[in-house]
């Protein structure tokens, strides 16, 4: 007969190992997101020293509108498929 | 350990990869907004050529499953006549008569490329397709009498 603590351990040491796949998806995605933001940031600060923050192209796209659009979309983008591929790599048996 | 850290490398550019496509993807979309709100007229130029390919491909999509293909091997289908005029006639020509007249050119396509080589039935088959989308079109567009391409096309079944 199976050893129930023995199985409580197993279970207990696979959730950990889920959580841990989980975490290092998250932290792989927070990784990447903050450099590209910091980057965006730096950019965005060159840009505004070569042109000013309102500048207008063809008299009517501020330049500060591309870098905020920019930045939303890497953020949406973290909010779907960061949680979810998060979510998947804490439900995959971990191997 | 060198495989982990390769492995991890590689997973870090494919979320960097998709991360920059999207903020790419954010600042065009905005330049793109800007200029259909300055220019609307963008916009429905982009929508007339989106949907008059849409349809071309879906005619094209349509062709491939209601024409049947006498022809199903690998090495006889290379030598198949030529698709471009083909899908031509598919846009231009009614359902009926395209599916008839595409049937008759190209069992004569068959017969030529026997006799004469693939390159000289290619050639015919392309010529008697162009003339047929010239006269469907001019038809289309009110240019040419009902009755000559009537004609044509009846000359063209027969």
């Amino acid at each position: 007969m199976a050893n129930p603590h023995k199985l409580t351990g197993a279970r207990a040491r696979e959730a950990g190992l889920r959580v841990i796949h989980a975490l290092l998806e998250l932290i792989a995605h927070l990784l990447v997101l903050a450099g590209l933001l910091v980057g965006m940031k730096l950019l965005e600060k060159f840009a505004h020293k070569l042109w000013d923050q309102d500048y207008l192209f063809f008299n009517r796209l501020k330049l500060r509108y591309i870098f905020d659009s920019a930045d939303l979309a890497i953020l949406v983008g973290f909010l779907v498929w960061g949680v979810y591929s998060v979510v998947t790599a804490y439900v995959r048996k971990p191997d | 350990m060198s495989a982990l850290i390769l492995r991890s490398a590689k997973h870090l550019y494919k979320l960097l990869k998709v991360y920059l496509t999207l903020a790419l993807l954010g600042a065009l979309a905005v330049i793109a907004v800007e200029t259909v709100l300055a220019k609307p007229v963008l916009l429905i130029a982009a929508f007339m050529i989106v949907s008059s390919t849409s349809i071309v491909v879906l005619l094209w999509a349509q062709s491939q499953g209601t024409i049947p293909r006498k022809l199903t091997q690998p090495r006889l289908q290379e030598e198949r006549p030529p698709k471009l005029p083909e899908s031509l006639m598919v846009v231009s020509l009614p359902a009926e008569l395209a599916e008839e007249i595409i049937g008759d050119l190209t069992e004569e396509f068959y017969r030529l490329r026997s006799k004469y080589g693939r390159y000289s039935a290619i050639t015919w088959y392309t010529i008697e397709s162009a003339s047929v989308f010239i006269k469907a079109t001019a038809l289309h567009c009110g240019l040419g009498s009902g009755k000559s391409l009537t004609q044509f096309l009846k000359k063209q079944s027969s």
